[in-house]
């Protein structure tokens, strides 16, 4: 088959297939149109549980001559017009899908009139291609919709049905759902042509319980609890069924959401976990239930038929449907005995859940551990020992309420506690970094190494001239540069090692360490003696971070003798044996490391560098390599 | 320079107490540590998970234990070991807090544990490779660190998302791979323990018990910062 366009028939009855699955969803349909169209009065007629006729009579503000053809047309729509209205819907359809979808599987007329016209309007689309025909017509202001021999076009679907009662009962339930969400409205149902349901329009509460009964039974009414809340975006409105009227069946569950009938499971997750307990899992709760919230708040264009809504703050709302149901049925607890909550022995903490027993002494165990660790039954045991750790517990109850029914109020606060972000606070003072290299261009730079000459010698050239150097000279040279800028340059931060260094110390070089602090502490190293016998390495200069310190620092306080750290400006004589000791480990060097090398050279000094190298430099005559 | 060895002692009063106890501990070995605390040595963790933190928690003068409030309450800091390898790498996620899969009505990240306990952390490194000994694992330089504003936004939109699975019936559903820090994982000394939960239905059901579990990639970009 070749790819085509369908005809404009064939796609209304693919979309009819989504909206348009039995008489009653028409009948919601058209309902929710009348409701739109702000009509107080609406009269249902149906004829053969609906397969014959369905007809809505209303009294709405009607459609204009002009956009009746539209009416019919798919994608056609006065309920929004660009997509950030899509973000707040506070009608109830929005699709522009329903007429044109029932039209297009069944014969359907439309006669209206405005307020503004003298006379009605009758249109009708036929054929393929729904064109639609309008002529004049008698009818008072308000819209007729006359839907008569539904799915004669489409077979498959007309198998689908059932007896004419069965479909019927169907209707009524939709009838009786909306009846419901709008009090206001006087809604009358008849089938072949007997009234069988008449809601008048109820404006006060006895009225509305009224409807409630006529919709609920009487049992319900009788047994049912008021519930009036509204906290900033959400507001619930609704009547609760006590846990004794509980149903076998889901058949009084009534759910609105922003005056749409609804049957989301977030609102049903949250109405169940409040009746829990109060309830067997077999029963199901009784309710009628009207949640409000900011349209902006919840997204309706998420399911073909709308059952089902997203709501953007979901765990808030499913908490906050939760707690004031859960309160209204405590309430009643409360009302009914007064004395039920006096006997606890524990506190309850309202933010976890968790209860704390007042005993102080008990070690606590998280939920899933089964018994103390062998830490905490030690040092529970342990004598005396320097001090006792005091694992007491504190009972996180002051703060919350005596009763286990928490205050709907002060739980509600919480909501609107918004702690502004912690600021990222003064990091550690001790932490400071030497700067790393900025750049470096070989080409530039005064000194530049040129290449590496095996075995172990360094090529460079500084001011025009070249010089060779044996590895261990140069590295011997670098360190020295180093430790000199370290020495005398007080801006030289040390730096804590995050795997600090321990060496196991005897008495001798416990000695010899108390000789070399003053060179220790000159050089940035901090180090302490937690025991006896541990010197601790924590924080060392930049240039040591790398060093395996374990061995370097031992080994060289004890080649230490009193006269190398005698005060003089700079103890060269201790500082040339701390070179030999720290470089003695050292490995071949690879061009990277000698590069790397002298970046941080050239971060301290140029000065230093021509110092140095003339000391331990071999110049070679420059006319030899051109 | 500090000279004297730490005397295991009581509740640091500030912030530069704390931090100097714990530097004071940096670079002893667990085998030290335990000693003086007049503890054994365990032979291997897997029995006794919370050991090392429990001796760092002792000598550094914490009293919350496992309770859902930072250790050093009045001071909002929660202390944190972190098993990192010699080259400073992180080895293990952490646990942050027992994820209650029950009584979350109201929840706000504000007020919730996790906040609670990240808000301000010392992190203690310790070089425990499996490799090494329990008793001669090292105590590193302890770090204090409060989230940057993107990790803490990163951590709130973590937590939120799993706070939604948990309060609205999908406990079971929730895998390691929820949540770009912040994940949540079975806690408990074996796979046969359940606590309650909240059902698909808002039936209760039993689960397993859950904890928030920071990943290593977090703690890891922690380490390297401060590394520099």
């Amino acid at each position: 088959m070749p790819i085509q366009i369908l005809s404009p028939q064939l796609a209304n009855q693919i979309a009819a297939g989504e909206v348009v699955e039995r008489p009653s969803s028409v009948v919601k349909e058209l309902l929710e149109n009348s409701l739109d169209a702000g009509a107080t009065k609406i009269e249902i007629d149906i004829e053969k549980g609906g397969s014959q006729r369905i007809r809505i009579r209303d009294n709405g503000s009607g459609i204009d001559k002009a956009e009746l053809h539209l009416a019919l047309s798919r994608h056609a729509t006065s309920k929004v017009c660009e997509i950030a209205d899509l973000e707040a819907i506070a009608s109830l359809g929005f699709r522009g899908e329903a007429l044109a979808s029932i039209s297009s599987v069944s014969r359907l007329t439309l006669t209206s009139k405005t307020a503004e016209q003298t006379e009605a309007w009758q249109a009708q689309a036929e054929g393929r291609d729904m064109q639609v025909e309008v002529k004049p017509a008698a009818h008072p202001i308000g819209t007729t919709i006359d839907v008569v021999d539904l799915f004669f076009n489409t077979p498959a679907r007309r198998r689908f049905l059932r007896t004419d009662k069965t479909e019927f009962n169907h209707i009524e339930e939709v009838v009786k759902r909306i009846a419901l969400s709008r009090f206001d409205v006087q809604i009358k149902l008849s089938h072949n042509g007997k009234m069988v349901k008449h809601f008048r329009s109820a404006s006060d509460d006895a009225g509305q319980l009224k409807r409630i009964a006529t919709v609920c039974g009487n049992q319900f009414t009788e047994h049912v609890l008021l519930l009036d809340c509204e906290y900033d975006l959400v507001k619930i409105r609704g009547w609760l069924g006590e846990p004794q009227v509980a149903r076998q069946q889901r058949d009084i569950q009534y759910c609105y959401v922003n005056g749409r009938m609804m049957r989301d499971k977030l609102v049903n997750h949250a109405i169940r976990q409040a009746y829990e307990s109060r309830i067997s899992t077999e029963q199901h709760a009784a309710y009628v239930l009207f949640i409000e919230v900011d349209p902006k708040q919840v997204d309706v264009n998420v399911h073909p038929a709308k059952h089902e809504v997203r709501f953007h703050q979901a765990r808030l709302i499913h908490d906050y449907i939760y707690q004031a149901i859960h309160s209204a049925l405590n309430q009643q607890l409360v009302e009914l005995s007064e004395n039920l909550h006096n006997q606890n022995d524990f506190s309850f903490d309202q933010e976890t859940g968790e209860c704390f027993s007042k005993d102080d002494h008990q070690v606590h165990l998280y939920s899933g551990q089964q018994a103390p660790s062998l830490f905490e039954r030690e040092i529970a045991e342990a004598p005396a020992n320097g001090y006792q750790p005091s694992f007491r517990s504190q009972s996180h109850s002051s703060a919350s309420n005596s009763s286990v029914t928490p205050s709907v109020h002060s739980q509600i606060e919480h909501y609107s506690e918004l702690v502004s972000p912690v600021k990222n606070t003064e990091p550690l003072a001790e932490l400071a970094k030497v700067k790393s290299a900025t750049t470096f261009s070989e080409q530039d730079a005064d000194n530049a190494v040129l290449s590496l000459l095996p075995p172990s010698q360094i090529l460079f050239k500084h001011q025009q001239k070249l010089f060779m150097l044996s590895q261990s000279a140069f590295l011997q040279m670098m360190l020295q540069a180093k430790l000199k800028f370290t020495w005398s340059e007080p801006a030289a931060k040390a730096q804590p090692l995050l795997l600090p260094v321990a060496i196991k110390v005897d008495q001798a070089l416990l000695n010899q360490f108390q000789l070399a602090q003053g060179l220790l502490s000159g050089l940035n190293f901090t180090v302490s003696i937690p025991t006896p016998n541990t010197l601790v390495i924590q924080k060392v200069p930049a240039i040591f971070r790398e060093t395996n310190l374990a061995k370097v620092i031992p080994n060289w306080l004890q080649s230490l003798d009193k006269a190398d750290v005698d005060g003089q400006e700079y103890p060269e004589a201790a500082m040339n044996k701390l070179i030999s000791v720290s470089l003695s480990s050292q490995e071949e060097l690879t061009w990277q490391d000698v590069i790397s090398e002298v970046k941080d050279y050239n971060q301290i000094s140029e000065q230093d560098f021509c110092y140095h190298a003339a000391q331990f430099a071999t110049e070679l005559p420059y006319q030899r390599f051109i | 320079m500090s000279f004297y060895p730490p005397q295991p002692s009581s509740e640091p009063q500030s912030e530069a107490e704390l931090l100097e106890k714990a530097q004071a501990i940096a670079g002893l070995s667990l085998a030290q540590l335990a000693e003086m605390a007049g503890v054994s040595v365990p032979d291997n963790l897997q029995k006794e998970k919370g050991w090392g933190g429990q001796l760092i928690e002792y000598h550094l003068g914490a009293t919350a234990g496992s309770k859902p409030v930072p250790d050093f309450e009045h001071l909002g800091i929660e202390l944190k070991t972190l098993p990192i390898n010699q080259q400073g790498r992180v080895l293990e996620t952490t646990f942050v807090c027992v994820a209650p899969l029950t009584g979350n009505i109201g929840q706000q990240w504000q007020t919730s544990h996790v906040c609670n306990k990240l808000k301000r952390v010392l992190w203690v490194p310790i070089l425990a490779e499996r490799t090494i000994p329990i008793a001669d694992r090292i105590v590193g330089y302890p770090i204090l660190w409060s989230p940057s504003d993107s990790e803490y936004n990163a951590l709130k939109q973590d937590w939120e998302e799993l706070m939604e699975l948990i309060c609205l019936g999908k406990v079971s559903e929730i895998t390691a791979k929820h949540g770009q820090f912040l994940q949540l994982r079975p806690k408990a000394a074996n796979a046969a323990i359940r606590t309650q939960a909240i059902g698909q239905d808002g039936e209760p059901i039993m689960s397993p018990p859950k904890g928030f579990y920071l990943k290593k990639d977090f703690t890891q970009a922690i380490i390297n910062r401060w590394l520099g």
